[in-house]
């Protein structure tokens, strides 16, 4: 099948909107409504195209294609429909880009610059919208708002809290929080991105930089084990905000709250930002140089009984250089796992604990169960797969766990329970879970980082992979800090030398 | 008289299932349970007749339910209820002195598409008369077993729910209407894919207004012909008139489709103290004004409407006379469009606003010519550009307006007062 767009010909699938054909062949066509993981509303009119034959133009982001369909988005009829919706955003905007944080990477700017008009007839008074409150993270001047309705189709469609909606009607509509409610999701800041213009706003960088003077730097995310993709942006070498960077495998064009803003955390006051050593009772700054020798000096001196603990929140080169200067002056505990009681697992625990499968498959599972996570709360962007795999191919999702919360997507069963009932939940011989998984289908079982916690974290988890062969399920193993799976395969454990080698 | 959605209106008691079984109510929805008719010949027969639909659009009812998906799923119907177009008035009535017509259409045309329910959406104003009404009547019937499970033994099962909205004119358009059943905000969805594919909760389902429906069932008992011959010169059916605005008797007159302009003029005793006739709306106030004088031999149908440049719409008709300012009844209906916008379209959501403003300005004498000609742009720019009617239904009465009585705008613009004192 194919279409022509300003008399080019291009191929096209059978379902396919005009807009994904131009996206994909970089075709421009300005839109405001539409995004490519949100639902399609139709809304805004930026993307009106001239169809042959079509009394008036469609938008493109709604028409689905038709064989020999002749589209033109840059001719009379379409640049001036495009320039009529143009007038129409901006006669109530308040044009004031000179105190709006979005400037420069504003998409209303840069589509006004493109097919607007310098100039408007409109001559009334402009709409001005009181801004509300709706919590610490997102700020608003809803004056700004252009009603493109992406921050409430967020919240309905991916995050599954409908924390903004719509009230009023024409020229009075607004977005809202429902009845004095704050954002409470731990998603929230996406929409922050989602808006197009300056109406919701990042809160913790209001007013602190222009976006044309920023740095843009890449990285990943320590906030969790996920490791989304992120880009810092930095003015005079100060992380002034973190955004998402698109990812199809991991965080697609999302980014929970914690890795958004996390990076606050290194201007905390608590933070130590040299080394301390300790006289008696007092911790005395010092500088590296220093401290190292020091540290060489009572290596060699008490190593024998030493035992060395590091963080999972470091890099693997640093985990790797750590554990090689330790083992070379004999120090042989070594362990990252400083909330773990019960070691008794670990001789057969994989090399590289991992999630065993790629989350893009997730939604192809029939089953999933959870054990002892919650994962809206713990692991946000995991959430999304979940929910995804909920809605579009129906995965059942089963909760256990130790204590009480709430998930973003339905779960088919939750239990409560203590760590023994846990620990016999599928051993038991009178099976009364009413969980009961077919080893024909797509299973999953995902052991949480607080089930490691528990006394009898040995016993579960032997019960759990014992049960997940017998259903032919995948099981996967998530840390409790950002590169858990990098301690173990750095050999950051009394048991194991890097690479996995027993030591 | 002929009288088909109105036949009870003067009886004693009009209501009442005893009053409408008397007058043969019912006897269509038996036949149908008896003689299990074939649903095809039920919608062949409404196709046939020529029935169109009376809630703005004029759709033959009939073509509308044949697009009904023939899968076996769940599917629905939803009686339009909603008459919030300004100038009409004629399904307030049908359903405060004809209710039990409005069920049997209902259940007849659930039965023909195939659905188990059907939902009557009342607008908000009626909880005080209709919805009262409504609701009692569809309790009589089910106390008769005329709707229900296993409805006279026939194992045919359909249950009608009656629903009221919360006041706002969109929901009357008919996928506003079902994201309103479903509990969500009344906003009009893109089409395709059309009710009738992916409808209420994304069932087929097919919406027709009140008076659509309640023809349905005396449609069904007198036959195609009746119907048909009941229009006058080359039209088919009958239709109900809301007469209103200068006339000595406003009222809403059942009449044959095609009767003359100045016949139902005549039915209301003229134009209130024999002022001279200025100028008409037919079809609710989104629908094109025309000039008196261009109206007064048209057949009230259709076709000959469309060919003066206006619609027979929802059949609202509007009269005016000499002494009317039409600025004024022009800011009067942009206000309407303008507070009832559902605000999702660009162009409907800003541009009903810049004109609401624009003829509050010139009525306040601070407009100039250049205001008429942005009356008119801005009136082109909505046209055709949104995802429901509403948006045409905004554009249209501005350009007509400005199209027939120019000069009385130029006036107002340019001596900054009324041309009529
Ligand atoms: C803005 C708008 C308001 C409408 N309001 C009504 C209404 O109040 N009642 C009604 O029956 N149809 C109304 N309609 C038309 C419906 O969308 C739909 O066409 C009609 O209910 C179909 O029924 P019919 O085929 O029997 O006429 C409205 C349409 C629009 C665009
Ligand atoms: S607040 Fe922003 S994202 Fe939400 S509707 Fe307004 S412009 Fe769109
Ligand atoms: S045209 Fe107006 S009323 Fe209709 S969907 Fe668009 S904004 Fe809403
Ligand atoms: S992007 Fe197509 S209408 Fe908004």
């Amino acid at each position: 099948m194919h279409i022509y767009i300003n008399d080019t010909k291009f191929d096209v699938n059978e379902n396919d909107t005009i807009i994904q054909v131009a996206d994909r062949n970089d075709i421009h066509i300005p839109r405001f409504c539409y995004h490519k993981r949100l639902s399609i509303v139709a809304s805004c009119r930026m993307c009106l195209v001239d169809i042959e034959n079509v009394k008036y133009p469609q938008p493109a982001c709604s028409t689905i294609v038709k064989e020999g369909m002749r589209v033109n988005t840059n001719n009379r009829s379409a640049e001036e429909a495009q320039k009529n919706t143009m007038e129409f955003l901006l006669i109530n905007h308040p044009l004031d880009c000179p105190v709006c944080d979005q400037a420069g990477e504003c998409e209303l700017q840069d589509v006004s610059l493109e097919h607007g008009d310098y100039k408007s007839a409109y001559k009334e008074l402009k709409r001005t919208v009181i801004d509300k409150n709706i919590g610490e993270l997102v700020s608003t001047e809803m004056t700004r708002c252009i009603h493109c309705s992406r921050c409430v189709r967020f919240g309905e469609e991916v995050a599954g809290i409908k924390e903004l909606g719509m009230t009023g009607r024409g020229e009075d509509t607004k977005i809202e929080t429902f009845i004095n409610e704050g954002l409470s999701s731990q998603l929230s800041g996406n929409v922050i991105d989602l808006c197009p213009v300056g109406a919701l706003n990042n809160s913790l960088y209001k007013y602190s930089a222009r976006t044309w003077d920023l740095k843009q730097m890449s990285s990943i995310s320590s906030n969790d084990c996920l490791g989304s993709n992120i880009f810092y942006h930095t003015y005079n070498d100060e992380i002034k905000r973190c955004v998402p960077k698109e990812d199809e495998e991991i965080n697609l064009s999302w980014l929970s709250d914690n890795d958004r803003f996390g990076y606050e955390g290194i201007k905390s006051e608590e933070r130590i930002l040299h080394p301390l050593i300790r006289h008696n009772e007092n911790l005395e700054k010092t500088d590296f140089n220093s401290i190292s020798e020091k540290f060489i000096e009572y290596l060699e001196k008490y190593s024998s009984g030493s035992c060395a603990i590091m963080s999972a929140q470091s890099s693997c080169e640093e985990m790797f250089l750590f554990q090689d200067l330790l083992r070379n002056k004999n120090v042989k505990k070594i362990d990252h796992r400083s909330k773990e009681c019960d070691f008794r697992y670990q001789k057969n625990y994989p090399i590289i604990p991992s999630f065993d499968i790629k989350l893009v498959d997730i939604q192809s599972l029939d089953n999933i169960i959870i054990v002892g996570a919650n994962i809206s709360k713990e692991f946000p962007i995991l959430s999304i797969y979940f929910r995804d795999a909920h809605k579009n191919n129906s995965t059942n999702i089963f909760s256990l766990s130790t204590y009480e919360f709430e998930e973003n997507f339905p779960l088919k069963k939750s239990a409560i329970l203590n760590s023994q009932e846990l620990e016999n939940y599928f051993t038991n011989s009178n099976n009364e879970s009413g969980i009961n998984l077919e080893k024909s289908k797509k299973n999953l079982i995902l052991i949480g980082p607080a089930v490691s916690y528990l006394s009898n974290y040995s016993n579960i988890l032997n019960n759990f992979s014992e049960y997940a062969k017998s259903i032919n399920a995948n099981l996967a193993l998530l840390g409790d800090q950002a590169n858990t799976s990098g301690a173990w395969a750095m050999g950051i454990l009394p048991h194991r030398l890097p690479g996995g080698c027993f030591y | 008289m002929i009288k088909v959605c109105t036949q009870t209106f003067d009886c004693k008691d009009p209501s009442s299932i005893e009053t409408y079984i008397k007058l043969g109510g019912y006897s269509a929805w038996r036949e149908i349970l008896n003689q299990q008719t074939p649903k095809s010949q039920i919608i062949e027969t409404i196709k046939d007749s020529q029935l169109k639909g009376k809630g703005g659009a004029g759709f033959l009812t009939g073509l509308k339910w044949s697009f009904i998906s023939p899968t076996k799923s769940q599917k629905y119907l939803v009686c339009n209820s909603d008459e919030s177009e300004p100038g009409t008035c004629k399904d307030r009535d049908i359903l405060r002195y004809n209710p039990h017509s409005v069920i049997e259409g209902m259940l007849i045309a659930c039965y023909a598409i195939g659905a188990s329910v059907g939902y009557n959406y009342l607008r908000g104003e009626f909880i005080g008369d209709q919805w009262k009404v409504t609701n009692n009547a569809i309790k009589e019937a089910y106390e008769h077993n005329f709707i229900g499970d296993n409805i006279l033994g026939s194992n045919v099962s359909i249950n009608i729910i009656p629903l009221i909205g919360a006041g706002a004119y969109i929901v009357g358009e008919e996928t506003a209407m079902l994201e309103s059943i479903e509990g969500k905000r009344g906003m009009p969805r893109i089409k395709p894919p059309f009710p009738a594919v992916q409808g209420l909760y994304g069932k087929p389902t097919i919406i027709n207004n009140t008076e659509t429906i309640a023809s349905v069932p005396y449609i069904i008992k007198n036959g195609i012909d009746w119907y048909k011959n009941l229009g006058a010169g080359d039209a088919h059916g009958v239709k109900m008139f809301c007469m209103s605005g200068h006339l000595n008797k406003p009222k809403v007159i059942e009449a044959p489709l095609g009767t003359p302009f100045s016949k139902l003029l005549d039915e209301c005793n003229g134009i209130l103290n024999d002022k001279k006739l200025k100028a008409v709306i037919p079809g609710g106030s989104s629908v094109p004004v025309v000039k008196g004088e261009v109206i007064m031999d048209t057949p009230m149908d259709y076709e000959p409407l469309m060919k003066i440049g206006t619609m027979l719409g929802s059949g609202g008709v509007i009269v005016m006379d000499e002494t009317t300012c039409m600025v004024s009844v022009l800011e009067r209906i942009s206000r309407f469009y303008y507070a009832e916008s559902c605000g999702q379209c660009t162009p409907c959501r800003e541009g009903t606003g810049w004109l609401y403003k624009t003829l509050v300005k010139i009525r306040a004498g601070q407009g100039d010519q250049s205001d008429l000609d942005l009356l008119n742009r801005v009136a082109n720019q909505i046209e055709g550009h949104c995802i429901c009617a509403l948006g045409d239904a905004a554009a249209m009465p501005v350009k007509s307006f400005l199209t027939n009585f120019w000069n009385e705008f130029e006036y107002y613009v340019e001596k900054k007062q009324s041309m009529i004192i």
